[in-house]
């Protein structure tokens, strides 16, 4: 099931482009972008008294996105995510066709629609994966002792051909098998690691100025922005949550940077601007659980080396169904067999 | 004509023998994930090759292996 609704979570971008293909262009190619604060005041204008949440910036083209809630304190009320041209503050429109497909697929492969049980269920189906992993490649060394690497054995039994397909396409496999397998466990305990860092290395820095009611923001965002990214200059900035959201505290515009390298753009720091008086509170760089967490997302779902290496990630992934198969398959004979000879 | 003379064994393979070409594999393998994750641009092409000698050794192993009857 992991491998079915993985397949085309691999290529999630691209089928999100061919479904929704546009012609989309900024008001003002050339023109210089809004300001942050110009930006948010178009986007609660357009969300008619909500106040916001988040902000994102598109990768490939001049948009923000802006999140937006009615009422923070009532559990239920209803999201509002709208894109918004940079250059202009004109609405962009949505490109969220086949957009629940595609979150279905993804959360039967993530939780199951368990939520954290299912998270939790999934992860344990890996440990168990990664088990049988590394008990083939035991296996491997007696029933490779008289053959050559690569033998496969089609003038005997449809046992033996299977035993042998099973065998060779497991062996040259592993890296990417293990590796696929680990970070997906790994990705299973995000709930419980991203808790961890609130509970302990973000504690200190919430807690100092947690307080009861939620703030409206009255500082400038592009002022907060800047003391940011001036506290880490080799950082961009990646999205603002704002007081009152999951992502932030009652107060505070907490505005997540990532780094500007290959490897470092998974990793993000938050950091935390008074949102009323648009004072530099602190950051917090990330513990090593949570690298591990941020670096094992793109190793999963393989969409870190362009279009070459997620052709190859889905023929892996086509090949590892081959291998399941074929070990079942291999199992349910001899077991067979042993009834027959016992 | 032959008939008569005895069967040649194969002889058993050492760990090292068997495992030679699979550890090589997994270290190219996980060199070359690693290598697109840490940079690229035209580096993306050398570990997508590095990722890709597992499915070389698979189609070697089909096409040009001499197969045992």
């Amino acid at each position: 099931m992991l491998c079915l609704t993985g397949l085309p979570l691999i290529f999630h971008s691209e089928i999100d482009n061919a479904l929704n293909p546009t012609d989309w262009q900024a008001a003002n190619p050339d023109g210089e972008p809004l300001s942050l604060d110009e930006l948010l005041d178009v986007a609660l204008m357009k969300a008619d008294g909500a106040i916001p949440l988040f902000m994102s910036f598109d990768t490939d083209r001049p948009v923000i996105n802006v999140t937006t809630k009615a009422d923070p304190n009532v559990s239920g009320s209803q999201f509002l995510f709208n894109s918004f041209d940079l250059t202009s503050g004109d609405l962009v429109p949505p490109a969220d066709k086949g957009g629940k497909i595609m979150d279905f697929i993804l959360q039967l492969h993530t939780d199951l629609f368990l939520g954290l049980p299912g998270m939790l269920f999934l992860g344990f189906m890996g440990f168990l994966f990664v088990v049988a992993v590394v008990s083939g490649v035991v296996l491997y060394a007696p029933f490779m002792r008289k053959l050559d690497f690569g033998t496969v054995r089609t003038k005997q039994s449809t046992r033996l051909k299977w035993l042998d397909y099973h065998n060779l396409l497991g062996v040259v496999t592993v890296a990417w098998v293990l590796v696929v397998g680990i970070t997906g466990i790994i990705n299973t305990l995000e709930d419980p690691i991203v808790e961890t860092w609130k509970a302990n290395d973000l504690k200190d820095l919430i807690a100092a100025h947690q307080t009861g009611e939620v703030v409206t923001p009255q500082a400038s965002l592009d002022a907060a922005v800047e003391k940011a990214v001036a506290t880490s200059p080799d950082k961009v900035l990646q999205f603002v949550a704002f007081p009152g959201s999951s992502y932030s505290t009652q107060s505070h515009y907490a505005i997540f940077l990532h780094g500007n390298t290959p490897l470092t753009e998974h990793l993000i720091t938050p950091v935390l601007v008074d949102a009323i008086s648009g004072e530099f509170v602190g950051l917090r760089e990330m513990p090593w659980y949570s690298k591990a967490l941020s670096l094992s997302r793109p190793l999963h779902f393989g969409d870190y080396g362009g279009l070459f290496l997620k052709i190859l990630w889905a023929i892996l992934d086509l090949i590892t169904i081959i291998v399941l198969i074929s070990g079942v398959y291999l199992w349910v004979s001899r077991r067979g067999r042993k009834a027959v000879f016992p | 004509m032959n008939s008569h003379l005895p069967l040649k064994k194969k002889p058993r393979k050492t760990l090292r023998q068997i495992f030679l070409i699979p550890v090589a594999l997994f270290a190219l393998g996980l060199f070359g994930l690693i290598l697109a994750l840490v940079e690229t641009g035209w580096v993306d092409m050398i570990s997508t090759l590095a990722i890709s000698t597992s499915l070389l050794a698979i189609i070697w192993g089909r096409l040009f292996k001499k197969r045992p009857q």
